[in-house]
């Protein structure tokens, strides 16, 4: 009985595992959960013929720490990038990413930065473009007869009338650091700052202390100050941001579009949730775009052919209709494809027509040394909310923070 | 075969019972140890070829001006942290301690729900009691509209002056039962013909416990300082969980454990230099720092005892 047993499980194991040979079936690490229909839809349905992909996701504050360990071994086969040079670089020096073989024609040019890496080389496949910008709740605005603000000061009367009516005008998150810099600070820049200005602050010819750059520091610290934040500004975090807007508590947030994917846990608490988009209304009026990230495959990776395959399909139209479909954001994707969701033709409208093209966040020349620019504007806006320091302050901080490793203004703005 | 006398017998029993600690030990904790003074001396961000660069990350972290302050910031909020814990788990667990060793009615279900917290691991500590102090949770509804003592919600954790000690309140109520465990048994080992002789002598219940009971409540002192030292030094779970690697607010909550963590892994997605050698040096630092006041207290504690 017991022989007859492990007689047959050993011809299903040894069945199984040749049925299973014809298969390969490669790992992505990710730490986008709203990736995870795409690549189940592309397995199930054998998209891409014998080769499965299974997604492995890792969240995203230990994505960085578990990638960099879980590479030294040969395990991983394809991997999801930051977007940005300061994020490449050391996978570059280390080998594991080459630069990239697959047809990028097809990429928007814009998106490619995300892929560029400090020699200037692509390196992945960019994977969607996001666009950060204000969200604010459609119900809220049109319950207290609020029109989408298109400068400054019809923001201010706008937060006004909101305040009045016992709804925080503009939630921030402010413990949520990565938030601060990758998203305040951009969009700020972006609504606020010309493009031509931006740029030359990247390059070293424009300094942040520089009155343009301080009023971007003095809106947010304005309306902080009008109390247009939410008075707990510096407790609450991301989570907590998004919490209210869905609630209806708070009007307006400065976020990025993935909240607003099919995958946001704000549908969680209002299913009929709807938001819309405005960029930040100054002087520039831009939102801010950019590449998300990439795909990389893993050099040493033992199904490399296969690997190098689905890397190259990420690149085509064909992804691209899917990617919009399953993940329910834009893809990198420059050329025609189908977008039949409302709210991501808005969005794509407004990333085509009316983005800032300069990234300072992602600069390599900003960012290769320490304190990079991200950590000083997200630990210094941190110190403005609390009152620590003044807008000036704050600029003069991130100044001398650049300066003190001989970064490319360093000479230009003492 | 000559039949071995006692002695040989008894060293043959003595190597048997301390093989497998000491290996364990070597292989677990020691090796590492040595490997991380072959860390210090190279520069890798965790991937690919290690740069060997000497000493230059012990200069660089006590010469190079911004890993000067971040050093000096951590170790000092690191001793706040760290003093804010031992009072409260000293004081309050001796409390507790002797709340129980009293014959109170229903001891024993007080001591399971003091011991609760302990299991559980750091993670669900961190978020369980985020929960609560968050500005919507339950402490601040209860400040704010239930008791009507202030306006505004608290932000505990957002406010630079709050967060650190609300953290280290956090690790205290996750490690309260810890000390009081300890406490209570040194408490419960008093010898009961100590305590009877001192209340024939006319002793009252005050005067006990001050002459007969803390005397021998020291060890128990010790041991859970030196613990709780080696621990908040090296670890930063809470600080990590909810305030980042960067120690949020504005690096208010900044920690020797998040400043190492840091150095290796990055603090966001455009930090370019990350460095395992750094995190070894800055571990190896805090080993050199902590080590003489542990030592000194465990190497007192063992004199005591003898």
């Amino acid at each position: 009985m017991r022989f007859s047993t492990l007689l047959a499980s050993t011809a299903l194991c040894g069945a199984l595992m040749t049925s299973s040979a014809y298969a390969v079936t490669i790992n992505l690490y990710t730490w986008r959960e709203q990736e995870l229909p795409l690549w189940q839809y592309i397995s199930d349905n054998d998209v891409l013929g014998d080769i499965d992909v299974k997604a492995v996701q890792v969240q995203s504050d230990n994505y960085d720490s578990k990638i960099r360990i879980d590479l030294q071994s040969e395990g991983v086969d394809l991997f999801q990038g930051r977007a940005g040079a300061a994020w490449l670089a050391s996978f570059i020096d280390a080998g594991i990413i080459k630069p990239v073989t697959s047809d990028l024609s097809g990429i928007a040019p814009g998106a490619l930065d995300a892929a560029r890496g400090p020699d200037g080389q692509l390196y992945g496949v960019p994977f969607a473009i996001q666009m950060e910008s204000f969200i604010y709740n459609t119900k809220v605005f049109a319950d207290n007869g609020i029109a989408v603000p298109s400068t400054l000061d019809e923001l201010d009367a706008a937060s006004e009338k909101l305040k009045a009516a016992g709804i925080t005008p503009i939630n921030f998150g402010a413990r949520s650091g990565w938030w601060l810099n990758q998203v305040v600070g951009e969009s700020m820049t972006a609504g606020m700052v010309s493009d031509d200005f931006a740029a030359r602050l990247v390059t070293g010819e424009a300094c942040f202390t520089d009155p343009t750059f301080v009023a971007t520091l003095e809106t947010v610290k304005g309306w902080q100050d009008a109390g247009f934040l939410n008075s707990s500004a510096m407790a609450d975090d991301y989570g907590a941001m998004r919490t209210s807007l869905a609630l209806g508590e708070s009007a307006m947030m400065i976020d990025g579009v993935w909240s607003t994917g099919p995958a946001s846990p704000m549908y969680e608490i209002d299913p009929d949730l709807r938001m819309g988009f405005f960029p930040v209304p100054g002087q520039n009026g831009k939102v801010y775009a950019f590449g998300d990230g990439t795909y990389q495959v893993n050099a040493s990776s033992k199904n490399l052919e296969a690997a190098q395959k689905v890397l190259d399909f990420t690149a085509t139209r064909a992804f691209a209709e899917l990617f919009v479909q399953h993940v329910g954001e834009l893809p990198a994707y420059g050329g025609d494809y189908t977008v039949e969701d409302p709210r991501l033709k808005e969005v794509a409208n407004l990333i085509a027509t009316n983005s800032a093209a300069p990234t300072p966040f992602f600069a390599y020349a900003l960012n290769k040394g320490e304190p990079s620019y991200g950590t000083l504007v997200a630990e210094g806006y941190q110190a403005m909310l609390s009152g620590q320091i003044s807008p000036a302050d704050l600029a003069r901080k991130i100044q001398d923070g650049l300066n003190s490793w001989g970064y490319v203004g360093a000479a230009n703005c003492k | 075969m000559a039949r071995l006398n006692y002695k040989q017998k008894a060293n043959l029993q003595r190597i048997a019972l301390l093989t497998p600690g000491v290996a364990l030990y070597g292989i677990f904790n020691f090796a590492p140890l040595l490997g991380l003074f072959g860390l210090a001396l190279v520069d890798w961000p965790g991937i690919g070829p290690m740069r060997f660069v000497g000493l230059d990350n012990f200069a660089k972290l006590f010469g190079n001006d911004y890993y000067r302050e971040q050093l000096f910031r951590a170790f000092g909020q690191n001793l706040v942290f760290f003093v804010i814990i031992i009072a409260s788990m000293l004081i309050l667990g001796t409390f507790l301690a002797l709340l129980l060793s009293f014959g109170t009615w229903g001891r024993n279900v007080y001591r399971s729900i003091f011991f609760l917290p302990y299991p559980l691991a750091g993670a669900a500590v961190a978020f369980l009691l985020e929960l609560i102090v968050r500005t919507r949770g339950p402490l601040n509804v209860l400040l704010t509209k239930t008791t009507g003592l202030f306006e505004s919600p608290i932000g505990f954790l957002g406010d630079p002056n709050l967060a650190l000690a609300t953290l280290a309140s956090f690790y205290s109520w996750h490690r309260m039962s810890f000390a009081v465990i300890l406490i209570l048994s040194a408490v419960v080992a008093v010898r009961v013909h100590l305590l009877e002789a001192a209340m024939l002598d006319g002793a009252n219940r005050r005067q006990t416990l001050k002459a007969v009971v803390l005397p021998v409540l020291a060890p128990a002192f010790v041991l859970i300082t030196v613990i709780v030292m080696v621990d908040v030094f090296n670890n930063a779970d809470y600080t990590l969980i909810l305030m980042g690697p960067e120690g949020a607010p504005a690096r208010a909550t900044d920690i020797m454990g998040t400043f190492l963590f840091r150095s290796a892994f990055g603090g966001s997605a455009t930090s370019v230099n990350v460095n395992f050698g750094m995190s070894a040096t800055i571990g190896l630092v805090t080993a050199l720092v902590i080590l003489p006041a542990a030592l000194f207290l465990a190497l007192r504690n063992m004199r005591k005892e003898r």
